[in-house]
């Protein structure tokens, strides 16, 4: 029988922030929590930054040609989280490669995240239709 | 008391955004890692990851906690660069190296295998 639950906040009851899901295969689970992105963005760099969609972004920071800052509204608990990128393109002449941010640990904290997008025989570059997904834990 | 609520749908109080179970399911990332190939390489933090070998500089291979159904499972990466203005990103080993239960992942820079501390992978797909 089909079966619809109205909820608006689903908690887990041995751990507030654990629920398993049963998984594809009918037998493992999954957790609920960890599998759900915690932030996504989908933004062009450019003189005046477009953020096209985006979940638990406060705002974007200019910080010269490619280089963006991406504030989190609400934090994660570590620096440590998973963050997948992806780029748009610069132009057919060159290949365009989005990082998370060079070098430096500090371009990624719990607040925040560098995403720096550079492009072969170019240097950084702005570029349209950046995304940005991220898996992790929650403050 | 641990409890299982059987449901095919979940719905907010007011009757919106309506989500299937199965859409849960599927669109839950079954695999998440942030590892650090630098010095000792180890995973920062992770998400049904059993463990990470270091096969030499910049390759790495994930060992899946709990497997999933086949290969046949999406895969996407993030990473930092260890320098400004490199031709640089993380890429699958060569074929065969992405199975039910490991992926193994090699990081570039140059066209040089290279270690990097931010080396970030997600899986979505199927679980066994």
């Amino acid at each position: 029988m089909a079966s619809q639950l109205k909820v608006d906040t689903l908690t887990g009851v041995t751990t507030a922030g654990s629920i398993d899901v049963t998984g594809e295969g009918n037998s493992t689970t999954t957790n609920l929590q960890q599998g759900l992105a915690k932030a996504f963005i989908i933004f062009t760099q450019a003189a005046t930054y477009v953020d096209h969609n985006s979940f638990n972004v406060s705002s974007l920071g200019d910080d010269g040609t490619g280089l963006t800052t991406i504030n989190w509204s609400s934090a994660f608990s570590t620096a440590y989280y998973s963050s997948t990128i992806g780029i748009g393109e610069f132009g057919v002449t060159y290949r365009n490669i989005p990082a998370l941010g060079i070098t430096s640990n500090s371009s990624r904290t719990t607040n925040l995240l560098k995403f720096h997008s550079q492009t072969t025989g170019q240097g950084t570059a702005d570029t349209p239709d950046n995304s940005v997904t991220i898996h992790g834990d929650l403050a | 008391m641990a409890s299982i609520l059987r449901v095919n749908t979940l719905t907010d109080a007011s009757s919106n955004n309506s989500v299937p179970m199965a859409t849960v399911a599927s669109g839950s990332v079954k695999a998440w890692a942030d590892a650090d190939m630098t010095g000792t390489a180890g995973l920062d933090d992770s998400f049904n990851i059993a463990s990470l070998t270091d096969n030499g500089t910049g390759d790495f291979t994930l060992a899946i906690a709990n497997d999933m159904a086949n290969g046949a499972y999406a895969i996407s990466f993030g990473f930092q660069n260890q320098s400004s203005n490199l031709d640089a990103h993380i890429r699958l080993f060569s074929d065969g190296h992405k199975l039910a239960a490991t992926v193994q992942c090699q990081k570039m820079e140059n066209n040089s295998a290279t270690d990097g501390d931010t080396n970030t992978v997600m899986i979505a797909g199927d679980l066994a």
